[in-house]
């Protein structure tokens, strides 16, 4: 059986779930190693990946024979939850869609590049766990080979980089220059950071950061002028700030209307901007109704995002017709890996004949010069029958059949 | 037809293809370069028309030539999209831009409605301090019209803020931030103009009996309770409470009492009726 029927990919993401159910099923990094080591203890799971961003919760696994793979993934990991929010990819499927997310082009902000990142420190995890092997860590590697070169070969992530940098421009629509604005980020992480430094980029002169560990906080407040507090301190952090944003994980609920003094908030001139972009939501869904407060979360900026989509759609068809390229690479080194053995025994029988006529032709008294040319024979012989074999891998598919079937896969989408 | 009948039918015209013109920023990418160039180039022939309206009628009536409901009102349109060009000067907006020159094109619609705006030769002759009032009045109008349409737009983002509607509109307006300055901005202009205006108008009543000017004048009220109203508006980052969707609330209204008070003018309720 062919090896890459044996990967699987299932899982939920901002294609398939809104934020409320995102949010149920995202997995904290804490938790991952433990999950990956129990599914390797399921049989016929050989390895695994586990992959937990804001906007998606995929597992991808290999696995040594027919297990049913898909509906293992689903009982462990989306029990009681509507096979319609969920998708699940195979084999040649299963890679061009994680070369599609490695490249930006399933993000929810189109060509972001945090999920290169988020990507590799899943890869990372899985490896340290002990979950990745032969076939997803040639897989991940190639993938995010693949991702870089779109991020720098094609237009893609150009302008808008990321849920941060379009946070940042929903907030302009508010408060135009964020100079002079109060501005506190909840959670001192990749996101939150990278939110602090397109805010000051944008004129914002310091944020404040609150987090679960001080020092976190302390260290990205230093890089924006800012101060930094611990969650306990989180309503005094709030209190006159203009715009708040949360990037934390697993703090559901965090912001409550209580956290806010009703009274200066009546009292502001301009509202308070609160950008929830944490997954699960850390702000109560009550603080909409607050009066003089926006609130807004990662499906509401859908429609922002989804602007960046229409404008770059050759950017998107360049992208696409990279990633064949590239994922066709990959099969053929698929391919050509399973030829070792056979490779392996080729080169066994050059050194056996070499051996033999050499023997035969010198009587065993071959001189150093006899020899030399001998294994340079060999040698030759061998690189031009495995330059046909790699020929052969590369032939073994077609890169316009390949290209039929990543149009198939995206018209599914 | 004369010069002046011509004009008055172009103007409305050309305020509302400038107006559309500047409705294509909405199209964002889709937007016609052509458009972009040809929108300034319109509003100021628009407004250089508009000028030389004045200076014919002026030429060959002799006459102040802002006297009278229709030529008010035209002069009203003409400073509105003259104050809107020279505020916009160093930050285009053309987002708003198709809304205020809509509006001037309304304006100098109604304006030529109500007649050809022929001179009639028998206005009485205005001295400087009469044409100082006519001229504060005039540019106080035409910054609170601003005044109201911000207003009027802050409201608009704010709503889609609120609802979470982030579409053209959203995209292609002005901060919440910029336009409530602009509300500010505009309501305080139209507030030392209105301040001068009033002043010199009350001193005005008083000198010539001829007009029986009273302080009891409906027309005089409202415009006491439009100065008012937007020297609140002017200062209301100083009045605790008083947040910028409150302003605009209030400019909005106050641009509604100005068209009430404009409207007045045309009727016999007010001693300026005549």
């Amino acid at each position: 059986m062919d090896h890459l029927e044996e990967i699987v990919l299932l899982g939920l993401s901002h294609r398939s779930a809104e934020v409320a159910i995102r949010e149920q099923y995202a997995v904290q990094p804490e938790d991952t190693p433990r999950l990956l080591q129990e599914l390797l203890e399921q049989e016929g799971v050989e390895e695994a990946l586990l992959l937990s961003t804001c906007n998606r919760t995929e597992i991808l696994i290999h696995c040594s024979h027919e297990c049913d793979a898909g509906e293992l993934l689903r009982f462990k990991f989306f029990r009681n939850l509507d096979p319609d929010k969920t998708y699940e990819h195979r084999g040649v499927r299963a890679i061009i869609h994680l070369y599609r997310t490695a490249a930006g082009l399933d993000s929810q902000v189109l060509g972001e590049t945090e999920i290169l990142g988020q990507l590799k420190r899943a890869g990372e995890i899985a490896r340290a766990a002990g979950s990745m092997g032969g076939v997803l860590e040639p897989l991940i590697q190639q993938a995010l080979s693949a991702g870089k070169r779109v991020h720098t070969e094609t237009g893609l992530g150009e302008g808008t980089l990321s849920i941060a940098r379009v946070a940042v421009t929903t907030s302009e629509r508010v408060f135009g220059q964020l100079d002079g604005r109060q501005v506190v980020i909840v959670g001192a992480g990749e996101t939150g950071r990278l939110l602090g430094r397109h805010l000051l980029a944008q004129g914002a002169s310091k944020i404040d950061f609150v987090n679960r560990t001080l020092e976190s906080a302390e260290e990205a407040a230093r890089e924006t002028g800012g101060r930094a507090h611990s969650l306990d301190n989180l309503a005094s952090a709030m209190k006159g700030a203009d715009l708040i944003a949360t990037c934390v994980d697993g703090a559901p609920g965090l912001i409550t209307p209580d956290h806010f003094d009703r009274r200066a908030l009546g009292r502001r001139d301009q509202p308070t901007l609160v950008i929830d972009l944490s997954v699960p939501r850390a702000v109560h869904e009550d603080v909409r109704d607050l009066n003089g407060v926006f609130l807004i979360n990662l499906d509401d900026l859908a429609p922002v995002i989804a602007t960046n989509h229409e404008q770059r759609g050759a950017s998107i068809a360049k992208a696409d017709e990279l990633l064949v390229g590239e994922v066709h690479k990959f099969l053929s080194l698929r391919t050509y890996a399973s030829f070792r053995p056979a490779i392996a025994e080729l080169h066994r029988r050059f050194e056996i004949a070499r051996e033999e006529v050499l023997d035969q032709v010198t009587s065993g008294s071959a001189s150093p010069r006899e020899l030399e040319i001998a294994h340079e024979l060999s040698r030759r012989l061998l690189d031009a029958a495995l330059g046909q074999l790699k020929e052969g891998a590369r032939a073994a598919r077609s890169e316009e059949a390949l290209d039929r079937m990543y149009q198939r896969y995206l018209r599914s989408l | 037809m004369n010069s002046i009948q011509l004009l008055t039918v172009i103007l409305p015209l050309l305020y509302f293809s400038a107006s559309s013109l500047y409705g294509m920023a909405y199209a964002e990418d889709r937007q016609p370069t052509w458009a972009a160039r040809a929108q300034r180039s319109v509003v100021i022939i628009a407004m250089a028309l508009h000028v030389w309206l004045f200076l014919i009628h002026n030429r060959e009536s002799g006459e102040f030539p802002v006297q009278g409901i229709a030529l008010t009102v035209s002069a009203v349109a003409l400073a509105t999209a003259l104050l809107f060009r020279v505020l916009t000067l160093r930050i285009p907006q053309p987002s708003v831009g198709t809304l205020v020159l809509g509006t001037v094109g309304c304006l100098q619609l109604v304006a030529s409605s109500f007649g050809p705006m022929v001179a009639t030769g028998n206005a009485s002759p205005l001295d400087a301090v009469a044409i100082l009032h006519i001229l504060m009045m005039v540019l106080a109008s035409a910054a609170l019209i601003l005044s109201g349409l911000y207003g009027w737009l802050h409201l608009v983002q704010y709503r889609q803020m609120r609802r979470r509607v982030f579409g053209t509109l959203f995209r292609n307006l002005p901060s919440l931030e910029s336009l409530s300055v602009m509300v500010r901005r505009t309501a305080t202009a139209g507030f030392v103009c209105l301040t001068l205006g009033l002043n010199v108008g009350i001193g005005l009543g008083h000198a010539r009996p001829e007009h029986e000017f009273k302080y009891g004048d409906p027309q005089v009220i409202l415009v006491t309770a439009l100065w008012l109203h937007f020297g609140v508006i002017a200062f209301s980052r100083r009045i605790p409470g008083l947040n910028a969707r409150r302003a605009s609330t209030m400019a909005i209204g106050g641009l509604l009492a100005l068209l009430t008070s404009l409207a007045l003018m045309a009727t016999n309720i007010s001693f300026h009726a005549s």
